[in-house]
């Protein structure tokens, strides 16, 4: 065998031969599917420029929710009135710090679960793994070929791409420490950088996942999953599993079929890890998004209560043991200071567990998923004879201890009416509680705020059971990618508008006014045929609803990445899919390179590809950097009104800005339009989200044909929410032919009175400096 | 002390002041351009729209607040998001709802709450050219004067409180 080095041969002292590299077959092939673009495997400076354009066209607006800087011991700095902490930072820059602070958690969670997960499959299934997504997906790993230039074949090939996430982690977050970037523009730009790698990252998680698990490969007909408390059998043991990672729920599954116990055990879920376990077996329940942890948990359905990583709340370990339900972490990212018994024989585990240990940490996803099982079976029967919410006469009781304070209003972040409820309650009227049920996120701050310490969680509960137990609901699994065909039927009319839009409802369950307005805004736009996807907390909170006709959206609109679709993609990691659809747009229907060629792929999205995100709930960091992530990618993304704690949205000022953009069919400098206005925007209430969702579609590179679509379902929204025609129609209409004829006359007579004059329409739209200006 | 309505919400070490209904309408009675900002919580849209008619103050309507004006049978002079406005204000060379100059006294009346926290301290940071006024539902520290933690019936009171002031001159 040849191996790289330096070589003399026998016989021919004089010649030397070095061998630097040795290229093999694969390599070759992996050389010639696309030539390398500009900027693989990019570092914080490769892409400044493309952020500095975006940040020109859509600058920083900055709300900071603390006045002061508490990093250093220099501090606490005062940074009002233009004073600067003892460092140097102004206000500006310490919220663009804070964001990226905030970005660097959330792409550090979603590679630590990258890591953990494709390191646990490397380990189940070996390097050499393949990674085949099936036969309608050619263009696997979009984010990956854009970002870091190669096409992974197998998991250990996933391994590469890690490492160089992890570098650049190690970068961002250490430009962060006192004493390194002072500008508020260059540390949104480092934001937008590692946000761009938490995609990657999740890509990586996702494809892993898909590879090893066999979850669906883009499947639009995945199966309608059973959804909701009332979907459990609780005269079976029932097992939760909440969080993210996966590999504990699949290796608990897999132990109960390989024990013939499918039918005597519930498997259950509560936020991401509900979306991949129910991909994995369509057996497996959901019981809803993050904002129900805390319900289900007091309901003490569950006999083992099993966590893995990210966005589960902190005091389970107190909650579970309230219910005799033991608790057992499986990730390092969770210990709650309990005993790891990963080398202990797990027999003496369960044991153990039997006999009041409140729970164990083990970190072996295979020794972890006989406890469990063997847990849940035995401790069943000891838990049938406890009750674990309050009778409701006993809910009237404690009602009657309520000195109506009313600290629990304003613990609330949603100022929800408490106080009132307590008060009905304590005459026996019981609706108060229950109305909140819905809009309640179960976060129970006003618990904790309360003098008389009363169980409010739990009576909300206990008011609402009907509701809480009573109702079923259906989710289709989570699909994974979208397929090539699919993109090759929706390209050019997503391009040219003709397909309005794509709307996608992802993040958190953080919402103003409970679940149902993410479904409110998905049936929407599915009835106006968008194409509406979904992933992660968003995806289930749309199963909590039932449309006029008693069907529930998933059962209602078809799987498929197609207008009028409603589809759900998955988990927040295969968010990454979201991302990749449009860059496969790019790549499929207008075939550009993707191969490190980063900015070209995300000017083409911005200017071509009519897509909205929509974290109606955001919350986490992971949010904070799934939407900056997908706003470097020219996606805008609208959050729900406590997205305004994040510190910073970006908006564009339309009274006060110009919007100049290159054709680059001639590459002169042409008049443009807010197409789309913003990148990050608060939104205050649902209604004003759907208007502003509808308009952020619009692009620059709509055809007329298409702009009249666009533009009739914007007319039609602002008109149905406003009642009357958009005050700044005018700046989207190009042309008459862009009216929507059934609307021309009103439109006519509107853009008469606005002065508006026609404009040509923008032959091919760029925000990118055309080549020979550079020069 | 008059801690914020949502308890938490502690901005620093500079708190805006507790608003009594006389210093609110010294304050509207002092601004030579205040601007009126009406959102979604919708508690007391009547009393606002008329403290606008009787006062000449233009409003801006936020989330879909201009729709539910416009029920009422009223045309907001701008219908806009709570952070487009707060953006517009923020920028000395704007002209202003009605084009006569940027406005230098914003009152905020029925924002969301949380949002409104966050819109206020961008012009408290920002926009050093305007003050604010917060008579949402319970107290605002970013907001040079807001009113304090009040029932529903003692806020009714004080709205009343502050027309009356304004009519004594």
């Amino acid at each position: 065998m040849i191996k790289d080095g330096r070589f003399i041969l026998d016989g021919m002292e004089n010649v030397v031969i070095n061998i630097g590299k040795i290229t093999t077959e694969e390599e070759l092939a992996e050389e010639e599917w696309e030539p390398m673009g500009p900027t693989p495997k990019p570092g914080i400076l490769s892409l400044r420029n493309w952020d500095h354009r975006l940040l020109k066209d859509f600058p920083p607006f900055y709300a900071p929710i603390c006045d002061m800087c508490c990093l250093c011991t220099y501090g606490k700095c005062d940074l009002t009135e233009n004073r600067k902490g003892a460092c140097g930072i102004g206000i500006e820059a310490q919220q663009a710090r804070m964001v990226l602070i905030a970005c660097c958690i959330g792409t550090a969670a979603h590679a630590g679960h990258a890591n953990h997960v494709l390191h646990e499959l490397i380990r189940w299934r070996g390097r050499d793994h393949p990674i085949d997504l099936g036969p309608y997906i050619d263009v696997e790993a979009p984010i990956i070929r854009t970002v870091v230039g190669i096409i992974p074949k197998t998991l250990g090939d996933l391994e590469e791409i890690l490492n160089y996430v992890n570098q650049q982690l190690v970068h961002a977050l250490s430009s962060t420490h006192t004493g390194q970037e002072g500008s508020y523009i260059d540390f949104e730009s480092k934001a937008l950088h590692i946000s761009m790698i938490d995609n990657l990252a999740k890509e990586v998680a996702d494809i892993a996942q898909i590879a090893g698990f066999d979850f669906p490969k883009g499947d639009p007909d995945a199966a309608l999953i059973d959804f909701g408390f009332g979907s459990v059998d609780r005269t079976k043991p029932v097992i939760v599993f909440i969080g993210h990672y996966p590999a504990v729920s699949v290796a608990t599954i897999d132990y109960i079929e390989e024990q013939g116990l499918s039918d005597k055990i519930e498997v259950c879920g509560i936020c991401c890890t509900a979306i991949e376990t129910s991909r994995y077996s369509a057996s497996a329940k959901v019981i809803g998004p993050l904002s129900m942890q805390q319900f289900f948990v007091r309901s003490g359905i569950a006999d083992v209560i099993v966590l893995d990583e990210q966005c589960v709340r902190t005091d389970l370990l107190e909650e579970a043991q309230k219910t005799g339900a033991p608790l057992i972490l499986t990730t390092d990212k969770i210990c709650y200071n309990l005993p790891d018994v990963t080398n202990r024989d797990p027999d003496k585990v369960v044991e153990d567990l039997l006999n009041d240990a409140p729970g164990v940490l083990i970190s072996d996803p295979l020794i972890a998923a006989r406890v469990i099982t063997k847990t849940a079976l035995e401790i069943k029967p000891k838990r049938d004879s406890l009750n674990h919410l309050p009778k409701l006469d006993e809910v009237q009781k404690i009602a009657e201890e309520c000195i109506k304070c009313g600290w629990c209003d304003r613990a609330c972040p949603n100022s929800l009416p408490v106080k009132d409820a307590m008060i009905k309650a304590k005459e026996g009227d019981f609706s108060g509680l229950s109305d909140l049920f819905s809009p309640c996120m179960s976060c129970g701050r006003c618990e904790s705020e309360c003098k008389k310490e009363l169980p409010i969680i739990s009576m909300i509960l206990k008011s609402a059971q009907e509701i809480a137990f009573g109702e079923t609901y259906t989710m289709r699994a989570g699909r994974g990618p979208v397929l090539d065909t699919e993109i090759r039927k929706v390209g050019a009319p997503l391009v040219l508008g003709e397909i309005p839009g794509i709307v996608a409802l992802v993040g958190c369950s953080n919402f103003p006014n409970g679940e149902v307005e993410v479904a409110k805004i998905a049936e929407e736009f599915a009835r106006r045929n968008y194409i509406v996807v979904a992933t992660g907390c968003s995806a289930m909170a749309m199963a909590m609803y039932r449309c006029e006709d008693g069907q529930t959206l998933y059962e209602k609109y078809p799987g498929s990445f197609d207008a009028g679709g409603v589809v759900n993609i998955g988990s927040c990691v295969a968010n990454a899919h979201i991302i990749g659809a449009a860059i496969k747009v790019a790549a499929i229907f207008a075939r550009l390179p993707l191969r490190g060629n980063f900015e070209e792929i995300a000017d083409y999205i911005l200017n071509k590809v009519g897509a909205c995100g929509v974290a109606w709930g955001a919350m986490s960091q992971k949010a904070a950097s799934i939407g900056t992530g997908t706003n470097r990618w020219g996606i805008p993304v609208i959050v729900g009104p406590h997205g305004s704690k994040y510190r910073r949205a970006y908006i564009s000022n339309k009274e006060l800005s110009e919007w100049e953009l290159y054709d680059k069919r001639t590459g002169e400098v042409v008049e443009g339009e807010p197409a789309p206005e913003h990148l990050m925007y608060p939104a205050e209430t649902m209604e004003e989200a759907i208007v502003l969702i509808a308009k952020l579609c619009i692009r620059p590179s709509d055809n007329a044909k298409g702009r009249q679509i666009k533009l009739s379902n914007y007319v039609d929204l602002y008109k149905k929410y406003m009642g009357t025609l958009p005050p700044d129609l005018h700046l989207f209409v190009r042309k008459e032919q862009d009216i929507p004829i059934t609307m021309k006359a009103d439109i006519m007579e509107y853009l008469e009175e606005a002065g508006w004059k026609p404009r040509k329409a923008i032959g091919d739209p760029s925000r990118l400096v055309p080549e020979a200006e550079e020069v | 002390m008059t801690r914020a309505y949502q308890c938490a919400n502690v901005p620093g070490p500079h708190l805006g002041k507790v608003a009594t209904s006389a210093s609110v309408a010294a304050a509207i009675k002092r601004a030579e351009r205040p601007v009126l900002i009406i959102g979604s919580e919708l508690r007391h849209l009547d009393w606002a729209l008329n403290l606008a008619k009787e006062m000449d103050i233009p409003i801006v309507a936020t989330a879909h607040v201009a729709g539910v004006m416009r029920e009422k049978g009223v045309r907001p002079d701008r219908e806009m998001g709570a952070i487009e406005i707060t953006n517009l204000l923020k920028s000395p060379e704007w002209g202003g709802v009605r084009g006569e100059g940027q406005h230098d006294l914003a009152i905020f009346t029925d924002v969301l709450y949380y949002m409104e926290a966050q819109m206020l301290s961008a012009l408290k940071h920002f926009a050093p050219h305007i003050k604010t006024i917060s008579l949402t539902r319970g107290h605002q520290p970013n907001a040079n004067q807001s009113l304090p933690n009040l029932s529903d019936a003692k806020m009714g009171e004080f709205l009343a409180e502050i027309v009356g002031a304004l009519n004594e001159s």
